[in-house]
């Protein structure tokens, strides 16, 4: 519960802490935190409950920061945890370089996910192709900085796990060097 | 609880929130036919926490900003300096000029009072903070509908035009910026008179002078001003300027890039007009008692 509780209230932060980040850093040099989060909590925690709302508010606070349509993000922000999720259990995500090849990939998932839902509830936007360049830019930074957000997310994760009382922690060791 | 009833349990919840998520994005997109942007109000609350924390979060990066502009970005000031006073100087002169010959045809008088017609109530207001979608381009104002700010009201700075407040909350208003691809402003070439439909443009940085006809009188350099037309925007309000012209092609309606007069990625305060597009006015206006604020 104070794993839950501690998440909800960093993912209802990060969407503000990026709002205030990209007034000095330009868009094509901040990377997308509310969606690192999301993706990093599909690979590192295996509360299904709390993962699914703490997705969901990221989403909701991500929406009312944006111009997008109220609800949109929300819908993206969960398919995007569910994608992560299925990720976590069907590939070997171990170390730094595959997660980053994989948040990658998921960037370019999620962009597609944001223009196609955008076309389609908003045609008389007449939305054309993104900038390349842009798009480029948010998949690379978004690789380079998930292995460095599941890191946090991992360490973050450890510090709210409630101790569990009248237990002691049994260092086991060999003298004799037997592994 | 057992492995399975959780995962149900997870499953269950995921598709009640994806779809009550489905049923406000079809509501908003329906608001957008019939506009009431005023936000729910716990989204206001939420607005209402979140736009304080902003400004704190943001103190840093914006002493940092001050500090390279004020001590570090001064070099070749002087230079500029002296290169603005000419440019003052021959505008003074130039105003001058027309000033003396309006007042021989006797327009001076008409103008003033046409002037005086047109005056807007302004407000400022400090953006707090920059949509955190890539794909959108929207900012948040740290003054809301109880400073006087309604949906539909167009914002501008000392540049130029920036976009129009689409939602409001008692402290805090969302300004969707001309670069938002969903925006749209009818322009026209300062010289020609040629007409388009100004929009945001696919990097996010130009925007995109389309339907214009092809063949038109435009050239780079151009600038491009608000028409008027279309409702929402005052006429007159500088846009942006041609830096590509359309490409040949057999279309009869033709698309070029204007680099915009406001550089929004240095813009800190921004000025509300107090006043709605007649257009805007109609729409907006409810039975509830919110009364036209088109003219004061």
């Amino acid at each position: 519960m104070r794993q839950v509780f501690g998440l909800l209230l960093v993912g209802a932060l990060v969407p503000i802490l990026q709002g205030a980040l990209l007034r000095g850093l330009p868009a094509a040099l901040c990377p997308q935190f509310g969606v690192l989060m999301v993706f990093g909590l599909g690979l590192v925690w295996p509360n299904a409950l709390g993962g699914i709302l703490v997705a969901a508010l990221v989403g909701v606070v991500s929406d009312l920061l944006s111009s997008s349509l109220s609800g949109q993000l929300v819908v993206l922000h969960l398919g995007a945890y569910g994608v992560a999720r299925y990720a976590s259990g069907h590939l070997d995500l171990g170390g730094a370089l595959p997660v980053a090849i994989c948040a990658a990939g998921f960037t370019i998932l999620y962009g597609l996910a944001l223009f196609v839902s955008t076309r389609f509830f908003l045609p008389e936007a007449h939305l054309g192709w993104v900038d390349l360049r842009t798009f480029t830019g948010a998949v690379v930074l978004n690789g380079l900085f998930a292995p460095w957000v599941v890191k946090a997310l991992r360490v973050l994760l450890d510090w709210l796990e409630v101790p569990e009382f009248g237990r002691r922690r049994i260092f086991l060791g060999s003298r004799r060097g037997f592994p | 609880m057992t492995e399975k009833p959780k995962r149900t349990t997870a499953a269950l919840l995921a598709a009640g929130i994806l779809a009550a998520a489905l049923v406000v994005m079809v509501m908003d997109r329906r608001s957008q036919a019939i506009p009431d942007r005023e936000l729910s109000w716990w989204s206001s609350a939420l607005l209402g926490l979140g736009v304080p924390l902003q400004q704190v979060l943001a103190m840093p990066f914006e002493a940092a900003g001050e500090f390279w502009g004020r001590y570090m970005a001064l070099v070749g000031v002087g230079e500029r300096n002296r290169e603005l006073e000419g440019v003052v100087a021959q505008l003074k002169d130039e105003n001058l000029q027309l000033r003396e010959a309006l007042l021989a045809g006797g327009r001076l008088e008409q103008i003033n009072r046409m002037r005086d017609d047109f005056e807007v109530p302004m407000l400022p207001a400090e953006i707090v903070a920059v949509d955190v979608s890539s794909w959108f381009r929207s900012v948040l104002l740290g003054r809301g509908r109880a400073h006087g700010i309604a949906a539909g009201m167009p914002v501008i700075s000392e540049d130029g035009l920036v976009g129009v407040v689409t939602t409001t909350a008692p402290g805090a208003a969302k300004v969707k910026l001309l670069l938002d691809r969903q925006s749209a402003a009818d322009g026209v070439v300062q010289r020609s008179r040629l007409r388009g439909v100004v929009r945001g443009g696919r990097s996010g940085e130009q925007l995109a002078f389309e339907f214009v006809a092809r063949g038109g009188d435009l050239a780079l350099g151009d600038e491009i001003i608000s028409s008027g037309l279309g409702g929402i925007y005052p006429k007159g309000l500088r846009i942006g300027r041609v830096v590509a012209l359309p490409e040949a092609g057999p279309q009869l309606l033709a698309r070029a890039t204007l680099e915009p007069a406001v550089d929004f990625s240095k813009l800190e305060q921004v000025f509300v007009m107090l006043r709605r597009g007649a257009t805007l006015d109609l729409l907006y206006a409810r039975d509830d008692g919110d009364q036209p604020v088109s003219r004061p």
